[in-house]
């Protein structure tokens, strides 16, 4: 089962040749199939001809794939991320709706200058694996079986209602906006 | 067996659930509220379906179709004067730095190309760049000359000491031959100076007085891995090369001292050796360059044209004729992500070596070579000229001068 991605890998040979093929069979199939459809015989044959021109230079020779190749990743790192901005615009609003009826969060809305921080509840050096509602059981493998058992140990099953969000956004990989460097040490 | 509370309770899980409890409509909430997300999400999920669909089938299907390069370790093995060796009879494929295959064959002494060493006309020694890495057996420069028989003895990884080894190895063999030395500029000189490239260890120089007189140190080369720190050289290592400081005179003071044992052995051995310095114009190379410079005002008495006057100047007093193949490459002719040379590369260094068998001997009419004068500076500008003239069509490259900016 392929692991779906937006984005292009890094390029070699092989994926140049696979993504001109890909592409130049998939708007090939399009094409041709609208052309036939309306009657244009001719057309389609002589688009035939150079939808199949066209996959044997590309993979005769890759290296005229690869601007191509590029530009494509490029407009698609954009596409990225304006979808993955508006993915989670919307995990948000599923989790203020949540919020703003009560699911246990308390959410601090008291105003704009409020820093939305609260006083952490603290417990003893050590303890906190005990008592933590977010510590993982043994035995539970993959990012959805861990989220389910945090659900249900945490009283929190609304949470389930985010997996298809961050599905898709683990799909889209990649980092979002600017995180901090690794090498930050002012945050020690 | 709950745990001491220092400040304010501590919610539980047992309150956490039921406070849910006390809440049952909140799942149902979200979830009707995701529904509705997933629905406001679809049209931009399908604007970048077309993006999806050429994401996932470029990955899987050339993971599924394209070939899997053999590991290193398979294309190497132990071998005591050199630390390795490539495999004889090898027929496979190879991956460069971005895992692009190439199909690479060996002979039944691990070196690649159709000719032997005892037909040849001129024989390259050298590393990666003499090894051909990157390119397919067709590409490969060592095949492609019409007019001289070319065989190139070179590994993945080599300093100059190891190539030296392979040239005392083969001595007997070289009478009336050209012996094409190549210089990666990149790192070899570096690398003269390492016990280890990794964990494969390799014979090194050293000097225990400032660097007048050199020994050779292989006492640790073993098949067993080089546990050590040690890294191939860098391009860090490059720019230190290029600004004329300690480690530069210590490096050079290291090539005068296995230039000298080249010399003495093509001599010996009724040869002649002419230096071929391969530049760092990869386009990869060039970016990380860029990186090491601007790291410290290293900028600053950088010239890369000061370390091949000062290769040029070692290699003139001991009268090794020397050539350049920054007069005769650019960038175009490196692989996109890699160090080593495309095709277009191959062809040019093909070119310039039956220039310089021309020039110095070799070939089928080939002039003995103890008749014939020996090297001096003057000869780079006269190998460019005559490199241009090659037999591919390469002529765009005739007489281009070493002052061109790179």
């Amino acid at each position: 089962m392929p692991r779906p991605r937006m984005t292009l890998p890094t390029p070699t040979r092989a994926r140049l040749r696979v993504f001109w093929l890909a592409g130049d069979g998939l708007a090939g199939t399009a094409v041709e199939a609208g052309a036939w459809r309306l009657g244009l015989h001719a057309v389609a044959l002589a688009l035939l001809v150079g939808f199949l021109v066209n996959g044997f230079a590309g993979w005769l020779d890759p290296d005229l794939v690869r601007p191509f190749y590029e530009r494509w990743n490029h407009v698609a790192r954009y596409a990225r991320s304006a979808l993955r901005i508006w993915l989670l615009f919307l995990a948000f609003q599923v989790i203020r709706t949540v919020g703003r009826h009560g699911a246990g969060e308390e959410a601090d809305g008291s105003g704009r200058a409020a820093s939305g921080w609260k006083r952490r509840q603290t417990t003893e050096p050590g303890a906190y694996s005990a008592t933590s509602p977010y510590a993982v059981p043994t035995g539970v493998r993959g990012w959805a079986a861990e989220l389910a058992a945090w659900a249900r140990r945490s009283g929190r099953p609304w949470v389930l209602a985010l997996v298809p969000y961050l599905w898709i956004l683990r799909a889209l990989g990649g980092r979002f906006g600017g995180g901090p460097s690794s090498r930050n040490y002012t945050l020690y | 067996m709950g745990a001491r509370v220092l400040g304010e309770p501590t919610a539980t899980r047992a309150a956490s659930r039921r406070e849910a409890a006390r809440r049952p409509g909140s799942a149902l909430l979200a979830f009707a509220a995701s529904l509705a997300g997933l629905l406001a999400a679809l049209p931009v999920l399908s604007l970048t379906a077309p993006f999806w669909v050429m994401g996932t089938l470029t990955e899987w299907l050339a993971g599924a179709l394209g070939r899997r390069p053999r590991p290193w370790d398979a294309l190497v093995e132990y071998d005591p004067r050199a630390g390795w060796k490539p495999r004889p009879h090898l027929r496979t494929w190879a991956g460069d730095l971005n895992q692009d295959t190439f199909r690479i064959s060996t002979d039944g002494d691990g070196w690649r190309g159709r000719a032997t060493l005892d037909s040849a006309d001129v024989v390259v020694f050298g590393d990666s760049f003499a090894q051909g890495f990157g390119v397919d057996d067709r590409h490969f420069f060592a095949d492609l000359p019409k007019e001289v028989e070319v065989k190139a003895i070179g590994c993945a990884g080599y300093n100059m000491l190891q190539s030296l080894r392979w040239m005392e190895t083969y001595a007997d063999r070289l009478e009336g031959k050209l012996v094409v030395w190549m210089l990666y500029l990149g790192n070899d000189l570096e690398d003269d100076l390492n016990p280890a490239v990794g964990r494969y260890r390799q014979p090194f120089l050293r000097s225990s007085d400032g660097g007048v007189t050199w020994s050779e140190a292989d006492g640790h080369v073993s098949p067993d891995p080089w546990t050590a720190s040690s890294q191939e050289g860098s391009r860090a290592g490059y720019v230190e090369l290029c600004r004329g400081g300690f480690h530069a005179r210590r490096a050079l003071a290291a090539f005068g001292h296995v230039l000298d044992r080249g010399a003495d052995v093509c001599s010996a051995a009724g040869a002649r050796l002419v230096l071929l310095t391969v530049p760092e114009l990869s386009p990869v190379a060039r970016r990380e360059i860029e990186e090491a410079l601007s790291d410290g005002g290293r900028r600053e008495a950088f010239e890369e044209a000061r370390l091949e006057r000062d290769i040029a100047r070692a290699c003139g007093e001991r009268g090794v004729p020397v050539a350049h193949l920054r007069d005769h490459l650019d960038a175009g002719d490196y692989l996109e992500r890699d160090y080593h040379w495309s095709r277009s590369g191959h062809r040019k260094v093909a070119a310039v070596l039956e220039a310089l068998a021309r020039k110095y001997g070799g070939g089928r009419d080939r002039v003995p070579v103890s008749v014939r004068g020996r090297g001096s500076l003057d000869l780079e500008v006269g190998v460019g000229v005559d490199a241009g003239a090659g037999s591919d069509g390469d002529s765009g490259t005739a007489g281009r001068r070493r002052d061109r900016p790179t």
